[in-house]
């Protein structure tokens, strides 16, 4: 029991939230709780929930870190990877996830020079490097994408496994081996948490906390990169900029799940566990067939009731 | 001298002094600066000059908002749509500045009173204002009547533009601010937020004042561009919130809050608009523009970063004097 409670602290507001937005579904729409349904919220978590890894990693890494290049790489990703074409699809399939993976950590590498060798503001930092991502993606591909998601690609959503679609499996499997083995075990893991709490202390005990940081961003990079490469397949089809709303969805995710802004605590469970939260209400709000400008009313209000519930700052009196 | 030595020590100098390069650069490309020129310059960016001063104000105490740009795609919409009503032009443009206020203090209550972080609150703001915005009028369309256009383009007293006049007004009530007492207060909130508050500083009152002054700056930069296009869109001002908080980063105001002022947010969103009217009359192929754009943009924040740290400074300093 105590383990439990221990365990959970954290990660209640978001469960607390699932699973009252399961019961609303349900009531409010029947066959919301249908296998299908909930097999494609899954679907959609688990790409936002890969983005909110990344930035949960940035975000860790202290010094009002963020990332708000997410959505950028993304999108870029999203557009570049379906591109590679070794002549048999598995092969390019297989080739592709390093590559989109590199192309990620790359953008990620100059945000992470940028914030600790040049002191640029993370948000700043992150911010402009979206606009010469974006500005990128549209000189390469000429303001005209023209992408063709092979079928390899394609079956990461089609795929079965049991009840569940692949990706969402692997993604469960790679978000508990990321908590555990990199985030909770690792050397580098602890030395990211000491450099986010306390930069002075985690430098003296003879950390290169900038490589830390530098190496927070570049992972927070890949890990979009690899996010892109998810949804194009899950989506079939790529336009410029279709990840943009994926930057702050991120951030929201994360901050749900129950990782303080001020960075040095902070899981990847969480936000995944938040990213559920944010897909169930876009879900339960596209059900209810509402016209766009009022789902996107509602989901911000709900948005600002969950962030006044659970993140506010504790009060200056102590 | 002693003149010039405070100014290149000024926050909003580097900005100053890039945005004047770049107007050179853009009057020997398009052959002589004209006072035409400035005008349509002004009246074009009036709007993001007005964003960038309103998220000057919430930056100053430490915060951000990021919910303007929605705000000014949400005073358009409400303006056409009174006017659409029949109401007439000064009514529906007094509608949009109240909605645009209501909106920031709300941003405020959010921000101020129930502590939430300024950027994941202002965020959610944004998404729900935007989705207003959409929900009143779901398509571009609508129109105002042109009289309102002419306003905007003509002069106020004979032979000020009136987008100077907009602006010069934002202005006036924050220099008024800071002439107050509450004017040191942002500062000393902004450098630390625990000493403000054992200092006897009223935390909470002074963010609500900041992001409504915001919300204000973002409804007299909704008129500014309502009256520009005389159409709605909702979705006009979605690229504006983040473009000004790093016209105001150029301009030399810390993100940590506390220095700068709103001179850097007017010069750097004046040296963006620039850039980006350069970048279009430069004849590049419309692909590569916002490539080149955002590139430019980096090179500008690191220098003006680089020239206010003076860690950096130093070491140039030393580079460039040898023994001095």
């Amino acid at each position: 029991m105590k383990t439990l409670k221990k365990l959970n602290n954290p990660y209640l507001p978001a469960i607390i939230g699932t699973v009252a937005l399961l019961i609303l579904g349900q009531c409010l729409s029947k066959g919301f709780l249908s296998m299908n349904n909930i097999s494609s919220i899954l679907m959609t978590t688990s790409i936002l929930t890969l983005a909110s890894i990344g930035q949960a990693a940035v975000i860790i890494s202290g010094d009002s870190g963020l990332d708000m290049s997410v959505g950028a790489i993304m999108s870029m990703t999203a557009l570049f990877g379906p591109m590679i074409n070794v002549g048999s699809g598995v092969a390019s399939f297989i080739l592709m996830i390093p590559a989109v993976m590199l192309m990620g950590a790359v953008v990620g590498a100059i945000n992470g020079t940028g914030v600790q060798m040049l002191k640029v503001v993370p948000l700043v930092m992150t911010l402009i490097m979206s606009n010469v991502v974006d500005g990128f993606s549209i000189m390469v591909t000429k303001g005209q994408p023209s992408v063709m998601v092979g079928k390899e690609l394609q079956g990461i959503s089609k795929t079965l496994v049991g009840p569940l679609r692949i990706l969402p499996t692997v993604v469960i499997i790679i978000l508990i081996l990321l908590e555990i083995l990199f985030l909770r075990r690792s050397r580098y893991g602890r030395s990211l948490f000491l450099a986010g709490n306390n930069r002075n202390a985690a430098n003296l005990c003879g950390i290169n906390s900038k490589k830390i940081i530098i190496l927070a961003y570049v992972f927070g990079g890949a890990m979009a990169g690899f996010a892109g490469l998810m949804l194009v397949g899950y989506a079939g089809t790529a336009q410029m900029n279709m990840a943009s709303s994926y930057t702050m969805l991120s951030v929201a995710a994360v901050v749900i799940g129950g990782t303080k802004l001020t960075g040095g605590k902070g899981t990847f469970i969480g936000g995944a566990l938040g990213a559920l939260v944010l897909v169930l209400i876009t879900n339960i709000l596209q059900a209810l067939n509402m016209a766009a400008g009022l789902r996107s009313l509602i989901q911000g209000i709900i948005l600002i009731v969950i962030l006044m519930m659970n993140s506010r700052a504790p009060k200056l009196r102590q | 001298m002693n003149k010039v030595k405070k100014l290149m020590s000024w926050n909003a100098f580097p900005a100053l002094l890039l945005f004047v390069i770049f107007l050179g650069i853009n009057g020997v490309m398009t052959g002589g600066l004209s006072v035409s020129f400035f005008r349509s310059f002004i009246s074009t960016n009036a709007g993001a000059i007005c964003v960038a001063i309103g998220v000057t104000a919430t930056i100053l105490v430490a915060g951000t908002d990021i919910s303007l740009g929605s705000i000014v795609s949400l005073v358009n919409v409400v303006i056409v749509t009174a006017f659409e009503k029949g109401f007439s032009v000064p009514q529906a443009a007094l509608l949009g500045l109240l909605t645009a206020v209501l909106c920031g203090m709300f941003n405020g209550f959010v921000v101020g009173i129930m502590r939430v972080n300024p950027l994941l609150a202002t965020f959610a703001t944004s998404i729900a204002f935007a989705g207003i915005a959409l929900w009143i009028l779901p398509y571009p369309g609508g129109y105002i009547d042109f009289t309102f256009g002419d306003w905007y383009l003509g002069n106020m007293f004979g032979i000020i533009p009136t987008p100077v006049v907009l602006i010069a007004i934002l202005v006036l009530i924050w220099i008024f601010v800071m002439k107050l007492p509450v004017g040191l207060h942002i500062y000393a909130l902004g450098k630390d937020v625990k000493k403000a508050y054992a200092s006897g500083i009223n935390v909470a009152a002074l963010r609500f004042f900041v992001h409504t002054f915001a919300g204000l700056a973002a409804g007299v930069a909704g008129i500014c561009i309502s009256a520009n296009i005389c159409a709605g869109s909702p979705t006009v001002g979605s690229a504006m919130s983040m473009n000004s908080i790093a016209a105001a980063v150029i301009g030399g105001v810390s993100l940590n809050g506390g220095i700068g002022g709103i001179w850097g947010g007017i010069f750097g969103a004046s040296f963006l608009s620039i850039l980006i009217s350069i970048v279009v009359s430069a004849n590049l192929s419309s692909i590569v523009q916002s490539f080149i754009q955002g590139l430019i943009l980096l090179i500008g924040v690191t220098v003006s970063i680089a020239a206010s740290d003076k860690e950096i400074k130093t070491k140039i300093k030393r580079a460039i004097g040898g023994k001095r």
